[in-house]
C-alpha cells in the first residue's frame, strides 16, 4: 500500500459559466447531449474507466455544480486534483480573457508542489456554432505561453474532440504521478461499511 | 446581477456547519435555496486557514476590510429605505477576542500558503455518531476524506494529580481493559461491569453486551425508540454520576467517562450535577459503538481541516440547486404588514423568500435589541501552535486526542481538548505537527491563562520522555521559572538575555542537522525555500530557548522525585506518550517538540439577536454559535431542528433510495445520442502525443 500506483485521479474542469462543462463531463461519460441550457443542477462528478499504457484507471471528472457562477468556488474543490480542465466558449471572448484568472485561481486554491508543471489541458468548446470570435491561433498562443498546455477545439454537442481530450487529460496527468502524493495514503472509505472489526480490535 | 432569481424558499447567511447542513438538506428535499457567506471563505466558526490567513485573522486584519465594505453596502441599503418595516442587518465581528499572536511574520513566510490547514474549531467524527450516519446517508462522504484517530488519550490537570504521565489511554474495549497497566485489577473488574451495565440498559442492549464482552464491535441498538428491555430494574434516572455511583464505578473511573467521553465541559460542582443519567448511558454506549467500526478508537478525522465539512454540504446543496453567493451579504430584511419578513437585500439586489436562516457573522438591528451585549458572554478559548514534534500519542499514533481533565482545585475549572494533528490529515507539512487545544471559555480568564499551563504542561512531559541533552544542569531550572510567565514569542527579550546562549546555539545546530536532513529528503526544494528554512531554524533556535531550558531542568527534576517514578514506569507500558524508549529500529530519538508558532484566542459565542431573540419575524431562524465541542454531534441534533421547523414532513438528509429525486419536469426533451466520437484536425500543442495514442488506440478499435 505504502508504493501504491495512482489508479484514481481527480480531474476537475473549471471555466465560466455556459461554456460547457457540464456538456463536455456528460459527452465524454454518457455520450448525450442536451441542447438545453440549464445552469448546472445535478451534475456532480462523474467516473469513466479508462486504459492509459495499459493501466486501468478510474478517472472522477468534478463539475463545479454551478458553484463558480458567483465566485464562489471553495477551496474543498481543489484538493487533491490531479489535472485541471480549462473551458472557454469560442464564441465569447471574455470566457477566453477569463482563462488566466482561473488558472491563476486553481494554483491559488490548490496550491500543486510544482505549479509550473502541473498538468493543465485548455479546450475550446462549442466550435460546431458559427459565431466564432476567439481564433485558434490565439488561444495556441495562449496556451504555448502557459508552458505548451495542450489545447483542443471540441464540440459536445457533436462530439468532437471530446475523447482525445480526455485521453490526454489521462495520460498527461499519470504522468504527474510521481512522488506526488505522499500524503493520505490510506483514508477510511465510510461510505462502504465493512466489518472493520477484526482487523483493528486487538483479538483476545 | 446576472439573473438572480426574484424569489427563493430558503436563503441561508453563514457557511458553518449548522448552515450548510440546513441549507443541504432543504435544496436536497427540492426548496430553492441560496445560500450567501459575508465573508470570502466557506465555513465562518468553522472555517481553516492556511498560516497567513490566520496571522491576518488573528491581528483583525479581515475585520477591517469587511468595515470598509460593509459601510459600502450599508449606504446602498440605506438608499433603497423604502415603503414598509425592515430591520438593518448588520456584519457582526468574526474575529478573536483576547488575541495573543505567538507567531510572527517570518515564520508564516517559512512555508508554502496552502501547507497549512489551521481550524479555528478543530473537530473529530464519532464513528457510530449522527454525523457520520448523515455523512453516509446523503452521499456527502464521497466529497471527504477521512483517517482514524490513532490514540484517545486522558491526562490529569495537574503534576500533582498524575506525577509523570502525560496520558493514558481511554479503556473502553475490552482489550483496552485487560492491557491496562495502570488499572488495578479491581477497578478493571469494576469497569467492565459498569460497562456492561450501561450497554444492557439500551434497546438490544444484552446482544450488544455480549458482542462487545466478546471484543467485537457492538451494533448500534437497532431500534433507538424501542423502550429499554430492563427498564424497571433500576432505570437510569438522576444523574449520570449518581448512576455511577451505584454502580459502583470508582470516581477516577467516573472522570474518564464523565470528560473523555461524555466530554463534560467542567468540573461538576456536585454528583447531582452534569449529564443525566440517560444521556451519559446512551453517551457511553454511543462510545462503545465507535469503536471498532474504522479504527482502534471511536473517533474518525477527516483530512484538510474541519472547514471541508461544511464545504461538502455546500457541495450537496449546489448540486441540488442551491445558489452560492460568497463574500456578499444580506444587509436588510423586509417585513409585510403581518411582521413577517417577505424579503432580504443582498448584494446582488432583492429577493423575496420565505424562510431566512442568519448566523452569528450577522446582527440583526431589532428596534429593542439592548445597546451592548451582556458583561459575561460566553466563549470558547483557544490555543493553536505549530510543533516541531508530536507530544500526544506514540509513534504512528500522531492523529490524537488527549482529554486534560479539569483540575480539581478549581471551581468551575473546564475541560480541555488537546487534538494533535500531523501531515497524515494534510494539515501541515511532513514532519510538523499542529496542536489545538479548546476549551470553554472564562470571563475571568483569558484563553492564554487557562491553556498556556496545559501547553507548557504537554512540551514539557514530551520533552522530558526525550533523552536530556547532556549539558541539562541545575542553572537552567531557574531561567524556567522565569521563563514560564513569559513567552516563546518573546523572542527580543529572549536574546537579551543570552544566559543560555551556548546551550542554545549547541541545540540548534542538532536540530539544524536533524531538521535539514528532514528537508531534503521531503522536499528536495527549491533554494530559496531552503534559504528560507535556514532562516526559521536560527530564529527557532533562538525563540524556543525557554521550551527547551524547560525540558531540561523537567529532566533534571526527575531526580528529585523518584518516589513517582513507579507511575511513569506504568505509563510506559501502556502508552508512553513521545516513545520513551526508542523502538530498536527507529533511527533518531524523537527530538523535544518546540513551538514554532502559535497563537490564543477567546472566540466569543456569539447570537445575531444579541440574545433578544424574541422579535425576529417567525421565519427568520438565527443559528448561533454552538459551545465548543470535539465531536459535531450537537451540531447535527441543531441542523435537525432548524430543518424540521422549515420543511415538517421531509426526511433530513435522506439517502436517494429513501427519496428519490423529482423528475426534472421542464426539460426532458432532446437529448442527442452521439454515437461516434469524432476527430478533427486542431491545433494542438502535443501532437506526438496524439499520435501515440492514435497508434496504440488502432489496435484495439478504430474511429471515424
Amino acid at each position: 500500500m505504502a508504493s501504491r500506483k495512482k489508479t484514481l485521479l481527480k480531474v476537475i474542469i473549471l471555466g465560466d459559466s455556459g461554456v460547457g462543462k457540464t456538456s463536455l463531463m456528460n459527452q465524454y461519460v454518457n455520450k448525450k447531449f442536451s441542447n438545453q441550457y440549464k445552469a448546472t443542477i445535478g451534475a456532480d462528478f462523474l467516473t469513466k474507466e479508462v486504459l492509459v499504457d495499459d493501466r486501468l484507471i478510474t478517472m472522477q471528472i468534478w463539475d463545479t455544480a454551478g458553484q463558480e457562477r458567483f465566485q464562489s468556488l471553495g477551496v474543498a474543490f481543489y484538493r487533491g486534483a490531479d489535472s485541471c480542465v480549462l473551458v472557454f466558449d469560442v464564441n465569447v471572448a471574455k470566457t477566453f480573457e477569463n482563462l488566466d484568472s482561473w488558472r491563476d485561481e486553481f494554483l491559488i486554491q490548490a496550491g500543486p508542489r510544482d505549479p509550473d508543471n502541473f498538468p493543465f489541458v485548455v479546450l475550446g468548446n462549442k466550435i460546431d456554432l458559427d459565431a466564432r470570435v476567439v481564433s485558434q491561433k490565439r488561444a495556441v498562443a495562449w496556451c504555448q505561453a502557459k508552458g505548451s498546455v495542450p489545447y483542443f477545439e471540441t464540440s459536445a454537442k457533436e462530439a468532437i474532440n471530446v475523447e482525445q481530450a480526455f485521453q490526454i487529460i489521462a495520460r498527461n496527468a499519470l504522468k504527474q504521478d510521481n512522488e506526488e502524493d505522499i500524503y493520505l495514503p490510506d483514508t477510511i472509505d465510510v461510505t462502504e461499511q465493512k466489518a472493520a472489526t477484526a482487523s483493528t480490535c486487538t483479538n483476545c | 446581477m446576472e439573473g438572480l432569481p426574484g424569489h427563493f424558499d430558503v436563503v441561508v447567511v453563514g457557511t458553518g456547519l449548522v448552515e450548510s447542513m440546513v441549507a443541504a438538506a432543504c435544496a436536497r428535499v427540492g426548496r430553492r435555496v441560496l445560500h450567501l457567506d459575508t465573508r470570502q471563505y466557506y465555513g465562518a466558526r468553522n472555517a481553516t486557514f492556511s498560516l497567513r490567513q490566520m496571522g491576518e485573522w488573528l491581528r483583525g486584519e479581515e475585520e477591517e476590510a469587511e468595515a470598509e465594505a460593509g459601510a459600502e453596502a450599508g449606504a446602498e441599503a440605506g438608499a433603497e429605505e423604502r415603503r414598509g418595516a425592515s430591520l438593518a442587518v448588520r456584519a457582526a465581528p468574526t474575529g478573536p477576542s483576547r488575541a495573543s499572536h505567538a507567531g510572527d511574520a517570518a515564520a508564516a513566510a517559512l512555508f508554502r500558503p496552502a501547507e497549512f490547514n489551521l481550524d479555528l474549531s478543530p473537530q473529530l467524527l464519532l464513528c457510530a455518531g449522527a454525523m457520520i450516519d448523515v455523512l453516509r446517508r446523503s452521499g456527502v462522504a464521497n466529497y471527504l476524506e477521512f483517517k482514524p484517530l490513532g490514540a484517545h488519550l486522558y491526562s490529569a490537570a495537574s503534576p500533582a494529580a498524575q506525577p509523570r504521565l502525560a496520558a493514558e489511554r481511554v479503556p473502553c474495549s475490552k482489550a483496552d481493559i485487560f492491557l491496562s497497566s495502570s488499572l488495578p485489577l479491581l477497578q478493571k473488574r469494576q469497569l467492565m461491569k459498569f460497562l456492561q451495565a450501561c450497554l444492557a440498559r439500551r434497546a438490544g442492549g444484552d446482544a450488544a453486551a455480549q458482542s462487545w464482552l466478546a471484543g467485537r464491535a457492538v451494533k448500534a441498538a437497532a431500534a433507538p425508540d424501542a423502550p429499554p428491555p430492563r427498564a424497571a430494574d433500576e432505570s437510569p434516572h438522576g444523574s449520570f454520576a449518581e448512576f455511577a455511583g451505584r454502580q459502583r464505578l470508582p470516581d477516577a473511573l467516573l472522570d474518564v467517562a464523565l470528560y473523555a467521553i461524555l466530554h463534560a465541559p467542567r468540573r461538576l460542582e456536585s454528583s447531582a450535577d452534569g449529564p443525566s443519567a440517560e444521556e451519559g448511558v446512551n453517551g457511553v454506549c454511543r462510545h462503545l459503538e465507535s469503536l471498532g467500526v474504522y479504527g482502534p478508537s471511536a473517533y474518525l478525522a477527516n483530512c484538510y481541516g474541519s472547514s471541508e465539512l461544511p464545504q461538502a454540504f455546500c457541495r450537496l446543496c449546489a448540486v441540488w440547486g442551491g445558489t452560492y453567493m460568497i463574500h456578499r451579504r444580506v444587509s436588510r430584511i423586509l417585513l409585510d404588514d403581518g411582521g413577517r419578513m417577505e424579503a432580504v437585500v443582498t448584494s446582488e439586489g432583492t429577493v423575496r423568500c420565505d424562510w431566512l436562516l442568519l448566523n452569528a457573522d450577522s446582527r440583526v438591528e431589532l428596534p429593542a435589541a439592548p445597546p451592548s451585549p451582556p458583561a459575561a458572554a460566553p466563549s470558547t478559548a483557544r490555543c493553536v501552535c505549530v510543533l516541531t514534534a508530536p507530544v500526544l500519542g506514540a509513534e504512528g499514533e500522531e492523529l490524537a486526542l488527549c482529554t486534560v481533565f479539569p483540575a480539581s482545585d478549581e471551581p468551575g475549572a473546564p475541560t480541555v481538548f488537546a487534538l494533535q494533528q500531523d501531515a497524515g490529515v494534510a494539515v501541515c507539512p511532513k514532519g510538523k505537527v499542529v496542536l489545538h487545544l479548546s476549551a470553554e471559555g472564562s470571563a475571568h480568564r483569558s484563553a492564554r491563562q487557562l491553556l498556556e499551563p496545559v501547553l507548557q504542561r504537554l512540551l514539557e512531559l514530551a520533552a522530558a520522555a526525550v533523552p536530556p541533552p547532556p549539558a541539562a544542569a541545575a542553572e537552567e531550572e531557574e531561567e524556567r521559572e522565569e521563563g514560564k510567565g513569559e513567552e516563546k514569542e518573546e523572542e527580543e527579550k529572549k536574546e537579551e538575555e543570552g544566559g543560555s546562549k551556548k546551550e542554545a546555539e549547541k541545540e540548534e545546530e542538532e536540530m539544524k542537522e536533524e531538521e535539514e536532513e528532514e528537508k531534503k529528503e521531503e522536499e528536495g526544494g527549491s533554494k530559496k525555500e531552503a534559504e528560507k528554512e535556514e532562516e526559521g531554524q536560527m530564529k527557532e533556535g533562538t525563540k524556543e530557548e525557554t521550551l527547551d531550558d524547560a525540558a531540561a531542568a523537567d529532566g533534571g527534576g526527575a531526580g528529585e522525585g523518584n518516589d513517582e517514578r513507579r507511575g511513569g514506569e506504568a505509563g510506559g507500558g501502556e502508552a508512553p506518550p513521545p516513545d520513551a524508549t526508542p523502538a530498536l529500529d527507529a533511527p533518531p530519538p524523537r527530538v523535544a517538540p518546540q513551538v514554532l508558532w502559535g497563537a490564543f484566542f477567546d472566540l466569543p459565542l456569539r447570537s445575531s439577536t444579541d440574545g433578544s431573540g424574541a422579535a425576529l419575524p417567525a421565519n427568520v431562524l438565527p443559528v448561533d454559535d454552538l459551545p465548543f465541542a470535539i465531536d459535531s454531534e450537537a451540531a447535527v441534533e441543531r441542523a435537525h431542528q432548524l430543518f424540521k421547523t422549515i420543511c415538517p414532513d421531509k426526511p433530513f438528509l435522506p439517502s436517494l433510495e429513501e427519496y428519490p429525486p423529482e423528475p426534472a419536469v421542464d426539460e426532458m426533451e432532446a437529448e442527442i445520442e452521439c454515437e461516434t466520437p469524432r476527430f478533427i484536425d486542431t491545433q494542438f500543442t502535443t501532437k506526438v502525443e496524439y499520435e501515440r495514442w492514435l497508434q496504440s488506440r488502432s489496435s484495439s478499435r478504430t474511429s471515424g
